[in-house]
Parts: structure tokens; C-alpha cells; sequence
């Protein structure tokens, strides 16, 4: 469905955002992991059209996007991480407005959207009345209107309460049925209840893309936990690669990632897949 | 086909939604009825706006219609520009334009739209501009109204320049270096020099008419219309006094034959240039295609450049110091003005060329050169100042500092205040060695400039307010020699102290102003 081939994107300053990076994907969901600055952005951008490679192709269904690109934007639907409303248009007319702009003319279709991310009640009022949260959920909306194939989501549950975030993962869930979408987000969380795929990215490369299985895998024997006075997290915190330290009557529970923990006393536990993102970031950048 | 149209619309119809809901729509529309009257004065006042030699026209709806339809279309083909210069920079800093990308619809079908939208508006604002003059005939006309001479003059003489100023604006916006407030201050020139050739538009029109299709503003071609039909060659557009002795001349009207016709229809073509441009230069929102601002900045030579700039700023304004320590109003003007010192770099540029100047340029040339091209390019600069808080969503975190809120009209004032004296600073010096009463005026005229951009700017929200206001009234008084009245900075030498200390009070109460505007926002927003 996506081909992305050798893709590299370099700015005019130099600074190279997406460095040669390969892989493709079918109908489902593709979590993207990273840290900041990783270039997840960068490579949204350049499937959504919104920026062009340097170097490299990225092909939907076949069809080379740098080419033809309103193939892909016919079929496409984009949240990006910092969108903007108009303040001073309702609900349903900002969401009519983005339907059109997508070949959207049915004023139904439209309601239904609202109806789906829980905003028909307040589809006539002016967005500037709106809470952040309900602003995500019109940049969903229009993400939606037009039944992508294609659905690139940039942090899209931040801003949502846990009830819109369980929500918003099932509507994803139930879209990755028949489309493809691309996820990014720091919510680990999030990306293990909704991805069939996920793929790493640092510093523009692409460390790992596999299952949430195969990620898991990588991190079998490597998680390691331990109850240690306040004072010895104090000392260790700087040393371990920690993926929580939680306090409780006996202790400091920390939970850290890395090859060895038996000679601190630690014992292995069950990975996690924030686990094993830290561990697969932690790791030297593939040349 | 139709799709494709439909996607135009959708553009137009949102442009003219977020145009029309604008808070600022209805007062501008206030504004154009004030205009109105204030273009059809009371012949009992002594002077009239339309005079042939020092003889009035006759109040007929010919004469009404042409007065207010020129002087209209002068005015709104300045003002019109920075009322809709802000359709893609709207998307662009709403973060909307992202969403727009990634539809199918075309840059072309997009930036028509965005033309479309806004011809609609300027169109509206003239419609009820028109309705407001023709009202205005019923109270003071000496004929009857009518009411199709008004419709044909304005739509003749008026609406053919409103494309070409939609269109320009759209330029403005895409063509990067246009782009911003020094686009704005480049228009405004753009403008002066669109009324300085019509004359040479119809010098070198004799003989080929065509090239009258040029001049889109209209004057020239009224210019010509009106030496043709009335055989004078000595005539007044513009508030003057006239002869109550002689008897009014009475003008028929222009001829509206079909050549006069295309020629003026034929001038709505100049829009397609201007678009042309716009559309080669729009960058779809491309996130890796930044402004020119941006890109500079990761330059080598603007590397070295935000060096030496910080350098200087270390020695003008030092952060460490008394800076530090408890906070006070004092600390936090300091630390503004620092901001804007760091913010635009030009200033470096402005500072070190009036030293250089003043000191090597004679005496005579700071108040009639020095001062005056200082104060143009510091408008769109201190324009800034009071504006950029709320358009930069930072005003929040400023407010949340302790001694801000409350006095964050005297914050913007002092701060707008400093950084003027510190580029006009040393020509001030220099012209209080010499002519101290002209000192004195330079510098109430830069008190003047700051409490204006500082309500302009809190008002408003906006720079352009500022700008093409007081650009306006700047060119006003650097053109005229005999009225003391503009003379607020005493650039021409005939301003009085009446007129200085009157300027003065003037500056005073737009703080009083600004400040009770602010009260009143701050008990609205906050509830104190």
C-alpha cells in the first residue's frame, strides 16, 4: 500500500531530518516511535505531500507521490501535531469547509463525522468557545470526513480526556480494518492497544520497524526491577537506564532496562513496550 | 469541472465567513458612513471637495458621485490593501494551511479563492461606502439623488481597482521578501508613487489611449475625463476653500462611451500580472521552504551576524546587573526594549546609520532627511512592539510576571518610547546644539509616535493599524510645507509650541486611552 524508498530529506541548512530511510506497509495500523527531534514529522510531512524528499520515493498504491500527488490527497487524511482552526467558524462550518476542499458535499456526511468524534451537539457553535480537547477532536473530525485510505495522525490524543482517548483508539482501530494509518505519538500506551506495526526512528533512522510482538521480543532479559532505599536512587538514578521509579513504604521500585541487572540484585520482569522503545533508542544509530 | 468549482467556493464562502464575523467589520463599516460624511462637507463650511479654478461644482449626483468615488477609491486602495493582506498568512500562522495542503485542491484554485474572497469583501466595503455617500447627497446634494450615476460612476471609476489591490495583496503575501511588515511599508511607497503617475500615464497617453488602461487607480483617467469635458485645466479633488462670490459651475458628468468603458474594464486585467507572481511564489505551506527570515538564520553569514548582534546587546542592554533582583517596571521595560534590540536586528543597522549620519551629515539634513526617514522605518518596527504579545500567544506567560499586567500599557509606552530615543538619540543631540526648540519637537514628535503605536497596537491587536495610519499621516507632514498643523516632530520647520504642546497633550491622552482600553480588557478577560 506505502512504499517509502531511500527517502532522505536534508534542509537547506544542512541538517539532515530523514536519512535514507526504507519500509512499507499494507492496510492497518503503524505506530511511529521516537524521540523528539527523531524526524517523525519530517516523514509525515513528506507522505502527506506537504514537503518533498531530497532524495528517494515514497509510493501509494503504487503511484508515485512526488508525481501525482493529489492521488495520494484525494485519498488522504492528515492531523498534523500543531494544527489550527479558524476561531471565528462553527464546528460544522470549519468541518464543510475541509470536506469540500475533499470533494465532501453532503451536509450529512459531515454531521455524521461530528456525531462520530461526540461534537454534533455543539456543531453550530464557534470554535473559539471550544475546550483544547474539543479542538483535537474537530481536527480529527476533518482528518476523517472523507473515509481516508490513508490516515496520517501526528499526537492525536493529546489534549483528550481518557474517555475520548479510549474512543478515539477504537475509531482507529476499526479504520486500520481497511486503510492505513500512521500513528505517531509519545503515548506508549496508546500505540500498544491500537498498532499492528511499529516503527522506531532516531536521529532520521529508522532503528526497527516490526510487530508489537517482535518488539517485545527484543527486550526479553533485558528489563530488570529492583526495590533500593531513597538515598541508593539517589546514587543509581544517574547510572540505570530507568523506565519508572515509583516510591512505596519499603522503598524506591525501580523498574530499568539493560543488559545486565542480577549483580545489583535486580530481577528480570516481564518487558513492556516503553521498555523496549528505551532500550531500541538507547542502542547506537545504525550506519 | 464542477468539483473544482466547488473547492473555489468553499474557499471564497470561509474567506468571506471569517471576514464578515470579524469584530472589526462592523466599525470599519461605521468608519466608511464617518468617511462619507466627512467627503461631502456643508457648502455653509467654506469649502467643498470638488472646485473648478476657485469656483465650487454644483452638489448635482455627477459631481458627488465622481468626488467620492475617486477620493474612495485612493483611500480604499491603500487602506483596502492592509484590511486583506492577511488571507494565507492567516493560514499559515493558524496552522490551517497544513490541513489545506493535504487536500487536492490546487495552489491556482486556492489562491483564487483567496482572491475571489477578498474582491467579495473589498466590494462590500465600497457598496456600503456608495450607499453611504448617496445618503449623504440626500442630506447635502443641491440636486436630486440618483441613483444610477452612482452605480455607474463607482462601478467605472471604483470597482476596477479592487481586483488589482486583492491581487497585489496576495502578491504581497506569497513573494517572501514582501512578505511581513516590511512588505507593508514597501506597499505604502508602492501606493505614493501609484498617485504620482497617473500625470505621466496621460502625458503619454495621447495618442494611444491604452496605455490609460495602466493606471487601475482611476486618477488618471479622471484627470484626463475631466480636462476633456469641462476644458479646465486648474481643478481641486480635496477639501478646499472657494469663492462664495462666484456661482457654482455646474458639471454633467463623465461621458461614458464604450471606449472610456474598456479602458477602465481593461485595467482590472493588471490583476493577472500580480497573481501570476503570487502563484509562482506561494510555497503550498511547505514547513522546509520557511520564510526568508528563517532560512537567514541558519546562514554562515547570519550566524555571524546574530554574533555581532549579541555582542552589541551585551553592551547596550547587559543582562546581568541591575537587571537582576527583584522585579520592577523599570527591569521589565529594560528587558522589552532588550527583546526588541534582539528581535530585529536592524535596529543595529538603524542605530549605527544615524550616529554616522548625524554626525557627518550637515545640520540641515537631520531635521529634513535623518529624522524623517528614521521615523519611516521605525513605524513597522514599533509597530510591533505593543502587537506582539497577544499575536504570538505569549501573552499569558508575560502576564503571569509580577509588575505586567496592571501596567503593561506604561510597559509598551516606555518600552516603544526607549527604543525610538535610542535610534533618534544622537540626531537629537546634534539638533539641540543648534536649534533647540526643534530638539524639543523631534522629540515630542517621537513621545507621539510611541503612545500612538502603543493604542494603535493594544486596540487593534494588529500592526497594520499602525502602520498604514501613521505612514499616512507621516507622509501627510512630510509633503506638506505650509500647514503647522502636521508639523508634529517639527521635520519641516513651521511647527509652533502651540502645535508642539498640543501634540503633547494629544500623545498623554492615547496613554490615557490605551490604558482605560486595557482596564476594561483585563476586567473583562479576568474578572479583577
Amino acid at each position: 500500500m506505502l512504499n517509502i524508498e531511500s527517502v532522505t530529506k536534508r534542509y537547506r541548512s544542512g541538517t539532515i531530518a530523514i536519512d535514507n530511510i526504507s519500509f512499507e506497509c499494507s492496510a492497518g495500523v503503524v505506530g511511529l516511535l521516537g524521540p523528539n527531534g527523531a524526524g517523525k514529522t519530517t516523514l509525515m510531512q513528506m507522505i502527506v505531500t506537504l514537503t518533498r524528499p531530497t532524495s528517494g520515493r515514497i509510493l501509494f498504491l503504487g503511484r508515485d507521490i512526488q508525481r501525482e500527488p493529489d492521488f495520494v490527497r484525494s485519498r488522504l487524511g492528515f492531523l498534523p501535531q500543531d494544527f489550527g482552526v479558524y476561531e471565528s467558524a462553527t464546528a460544522f462550518e470549519f468541518l464543510s469547509y475541509l470536506g469540500g476542499l475533499k470533494g465532501i458535499r453532503s451536509r450529512q456526511k459531515v454531521m455524521e463525522v461530528l456525531e462520530a468524534v461526540n461534537l454534533h451537539a455543539t456543531a453550530h457553535m464557534m470554535v473559539k468557545t471550544f475546550s483544547g480537547g474539543m479542538k483535537q477532536r474537530l481536527g480529527i473530525a476533518q482528518a476523517l470526513v472523507n473515509d481516508p485510505e490513508l490516515l496520517i495522525v501526528d499526537e492525536p490524543t493529546a489534549g483528550l480526556d481518557p474517555e475520548e482517548r479510549i474512543r478515539f483508539r477504537n475509531l482507529l482501530t476499526t479504520l486500520g480494518r481497511n486503510s492505513l494509518v500512521i500513528l505517531s505519538t509519545h503515548i506508549v500506551s496508546d500505540l500498544a492497544a491500537v498498532a499492528g506495526r511499529i516503527a522506531v526512528v532516531k536521529k532520521g533512522k529508522l532503528i526497527t520497524i516490526g510487530t508489537p510482538e517482535e518488539i517485545l521480543s527484543s527486550a526479553f532479559g533485558k528489563v530488570w526491577e529492583i526495590v533500593i532505599s531513597s538515598a541508593e536512587f539517589e546514587y543509581q538514578k544517574s547510572k540505570l537506564r530507568i523506565s519508572s521509579a515509583v516510591q512505596k513504604a519499603n522503598g524506591v521500585h525501580v523498574r530499568f532496562v539493560g543488559s545486565e541487572g542480577t549483580s545489583l540484585g535486580a530481577s528480570a520482569v516481564e518487558p513492556e513496550l516503553e521498555d523496549a522503545y528505551l532500550l531500541l533508542t538507547d542502542k547506537a544509530i545504525p550506519s | 469541472m464542477i468539483n473544482k468549482l466547488i473547492e473555489i467556493r468553499s474557499v471564497i464562502l470561509m474567506e468571506c465567513i471569517l471576514r464578515f464575523r470579524r469584530s472589526t467589520t462592523p466599525i470599519l463599516f461605521l468608519i466608511l458612513c464617518g468617511a462619507a460624511f466627512l467627503l461631502m462637507p456643508e457648502t455653509s463650511s467654506g469649502g467643498v471637495m470638488f472646485l473648478i479654478g476657485n469656483r465650487r461644482v454644483l452638489l448635482n449626483s455627477a459631481a458627488t458621485a465622481l468626488t467620492s468615488a475617486i477620493m474612495g477609491g485612493l483611500v480604499f486602495s491603500l487602506v483596502g490593501f492592509y484590511l486583506i493582506s492577511n488571507s494565507v498568512s492567516r493560514d499559515l500562522q493558524t496552522g490551517v494551511g497544513k490541513l489545506i495542503a493535504a487536500t487536492p485542491l490546487s495552489s491556482l484554485r486556492y489562491l483564487a479563492g483567496k482572491l475571489a474572497g477578498n474582491i467579495a469583501y473589498l466590494t462590500a466595503m465600497a457598496t456600503v461606502f456608495m450607499i453611504a455617500c448617496m445618503g449623504m447627497h440626500l442630506l447635502r446634494g443641491e440636486m436630486p439623488l440618483e441613483p444610477i450615476v452612482f452605480v455607474q460612476t463607482f462601478g467605472i471609476m471604483f470597482l476596477p481597482s479592487i481586483p488589482c489591490i486583492a491581487a497585489i495583496a496576495l502578491m504581497f503575501e506569497c513573494v517572501p521578501f514582501l512578505s511581513g511588515r516590511g512588505g507593508d511599508v514597501l506597499f505604502f511607497f508602492f501606493w505614493t508613487l501609484t498617485l504620482a503617475l497617473p500625470p505621466a500615464l496621460v502625458s503619454a497617453s495621447k495618442g494611444h489611449a491604452w496605455i490609460l488602461a495602466a493606471d487601475f487607480t482611476g486618477l488618471g483617467f479622471f484627470v484626463k475625463e475631466i480636462i476633456s469635458v469641462t476644458g479646465a485645466t486648474n481643478f481641486t479633488i480635496g477639501y478646499a476653500p472657494f469663492n462664495a462670490a462666484l456661482s457654482p459651475v455646474f458639471f454633467s458628468g463623465l461621458k461614458w462611451i464604450s471606449e472610456i468603458v474598456i479602458l477602465r474594464l481593461a485595467s482590472v486585467l493588471f490583476t493577472i500580472p500580480f497573481f501570476g507572481i503570487a502563484w509562482v511564489a506561494f510555497r503550498r505551506f511547505d514547513p522546509a521552504r520557511g520564510s526568508s527570515h528563517e532560512k537567514a538564520k541558519t546562514g554562515k553569514i547570519a550566524r555571524l551576524w546574530q554574533t555581532v548582534v549579541s555582542a552589541w546587546l551585551r553592551i547596550v542592554v547587559p543582562r546581568g546587573g541591575w537587571l537582576v533582583g527583584p522585579p520592577s517596571l523599570v527591569k521589565a521595560i529594560a528587558l522589552d526594549v532588550r527583546l526588541t534590540l534582539a528581535l530585529y536586528p536592524i535596529f543595529f543597522i538603524l542605530i549605527a546609520s544615524s550616529l554616522f549620519s548625524s554626525l557627518l551629515a550637515p545640520m540641515s539634513a537631520i531635521r529634513t532627511s535623518i529624522l524623517p526617514i528614521t521615523f519611516f522605518i521605525l513605524v513597522p518596527l514599533l509597530a510591533s512592539i505593543s502587537t506582539r504579545d497577544r499575536q504570538r500567544n505569549t501573552a499569558r506567560l508575560i502576564f503571569s510576571a509580577p509588575c505586567v499586567r496592571r501596567q503593561f500599557v506604561l510597559l509598551k509606552f516606555f518600552s516603544s518610547l526607549l527604543t525610538t530615543v535610542l535610534v533618534g538619540f544622537i540626531p537629537l543631540v546634534r539638533l539641540s546644539l543648534d536649534d533647540p526648540f526643534g530638539a524639543v519637537a523631534a522629540l515630542n514628535g517621537i513621545l507621539f509616535m510611541a503612545s500612538a503605536a502603543t493604542l494603535l497596537g493594544l486596540l487593534t491587536g494588529t500592526p497594520k493599524t499602525f502602520v498604514v495610519m501613521f505612514l499616512l499621516f507621516l507622509y501627510t507632514a512630510t509633503s506638506s510645507k505650509t500647514t503647522p498643523a502636521f508639523d508634529f516632530a517639527g521635520l519641516q520647520g513651521i511647527a509652533t509650541p502651540s502645535i508642539v504642546l498640543l501634540y503633547a497633550v494629544a500623545s498623554i491622552l492615547m496613554v490615557v486611552a490605551a490604558f482605560g482600553f486595557e482596564r476594561w480588557r483585563m476586567n473583562r478577560d479576568e474578572g479583577f
